[in-house]
């Protein structure tokens, strides 16, 4: 291995990211020239000098005293109202009808031969009130682009029940 | 887990827990990511907060700690892209490889160059500020931080060495100033 070769597995060399092979040529190299060596060397200490500086820069930042209790009530309280969603409680019919109406609205966008992106078709396909049609309307526009290009009709369902059960749907 | 198991049975205890454990070292790291630190509190109450919330998607392939900088790295990204801000983006040009400079760090205060460095970090597009932290400050090794990132060795390697070359090319610039 030469100097031009070996230099340039310094920076896999400080990652600990070569390969056998090369490790074992670079070694043998960096053994026997000092000039490679001094800039191994140079590419360790800037590392350890790096890690320090971004270290030292937040060293003693702690979170504040009442996080823990602000996280915890925020926690409890989406705990609360998923509760309150999921059980059928007041008006149980409208909840399955819409659930059931949601669950149809998407699946007739995943199937159906024309799909649009259009937002009022889902509009139309949930039971929902037409005076809330404008402002769920850049809602459904996401979950239609999230069903259109996006992997996961799962994240969509799930987008689609947490905004219902942000609304109290 | 024994923490994801306490969460489940006993949430407002788990989660108290998970900000003892967990809590500090996540503020750090997303002062790193984010720069400011009344921002890096939010990011830190929405991660944990969704952390609770899906609690039962953590499927153990990676470290606990791993899976929330994931949930708080794309809080980021969504934030970002919201604002329509360049964070995402590598920069138009990447500064010619340089290789460490052997005298720059006896040249300078070492708290200058410190600071010089964490600005440099700072001023780097997330996607490679987001590698940069979790090789420097969370010592992860470039395999870990490709599966903590979903990305293959060689992105993560390509990004550390154009991270690099640009924080060289910063902290010279201050030499120079």
């Amino acid at each position: 291995m030469n100097c031009k070769e070996a230099r340039l597995l310094i920076e896999d060399a400080v990652d600990g990211t070569l390969a056998d092979g090369a490790r074992r040529g670079f070694e043998r190299h960096v053994r026997d020239c000092a000039e490679c060596r001094a800039i191994l060397e140079s590419a360790e200490t800037e590392f350890v000098r790096w890690r320090s500086a971004l270290r030292d820069g937040v060293r003693g930042r702690t979170l504040p005293a009442d996080f823990a209790d602000r996280l915890v009530r925020a926690v409890e309280e989406n705990a609360s109202k998923r509760r309150a969603f999921w059980s059928l409680g007041k008006a149980p019919a409208l909840k399955v009808a819409a659930a059931l109406a949601v669950l149809l609205g998407v699946a007739g966008i995943v199937f159906s031969a024309g799909r649009t992106s259009e937002p009022d078709v889902l509009v139309r396909a949930s039971i929902v009130p037409s005076n809330a049609a404008t402002d769920l309307g850049s809602r459904c526009e996401r979950i239609t682009q999230m069903l259109m290009t996006e992997v996961s009709y799962s994240a969509a369902a799930q987008y689609m029940a947490d905004m219902c059960w942000a609304r109290g749907i | 887990m024994e923490l994801v198991e306490t969460i489940v049975a006993d949430c407002a205890a788990g989660t108290r827990r998970l900000v003892a454990e967990y809590g500090n070292r996540l503020y750090e790291t997303a002062i790193q990511l984010c720069g400011r630190e009344s921002d890096a509190e939010d990011y830190v109450f929405r991660t944990l907060e969704r952390a609770v919330a899906r609690i039962h998607q953590f499927g153990g392939r990676s470290s606990f700690f791993t899976w929330m900088y994931e949930i708080m790295l794309n809080l980021i990204r969504t934030d970002a892209r919201r604002k329509g801000a360049n964070a995402l983006d590598f920069p138009e040009t990447v500064p010619e490889s340089s290789s460490p400079a052997p005298d720059a760090g006896e040249a300078l205060d070492a708290s200058i160059e410190a600071e010089a460095v964490r600005a440099a970090v700072r001023s780097l597009p997330l996607a490679m500020r987001s590698v940069v932290v979790l090789r420097y400050f969370e010592d992860m090794s470039v395999s870990e931080i490709a599966k903590a990132l979903s990305l293959p060795e060689g992105t993560v390697k390509r990004r550390l060495h154009d991270a690099r070359d640009a924080i060289r090319v910063k902290i010279a610039r201050t030499i120079r100033s």
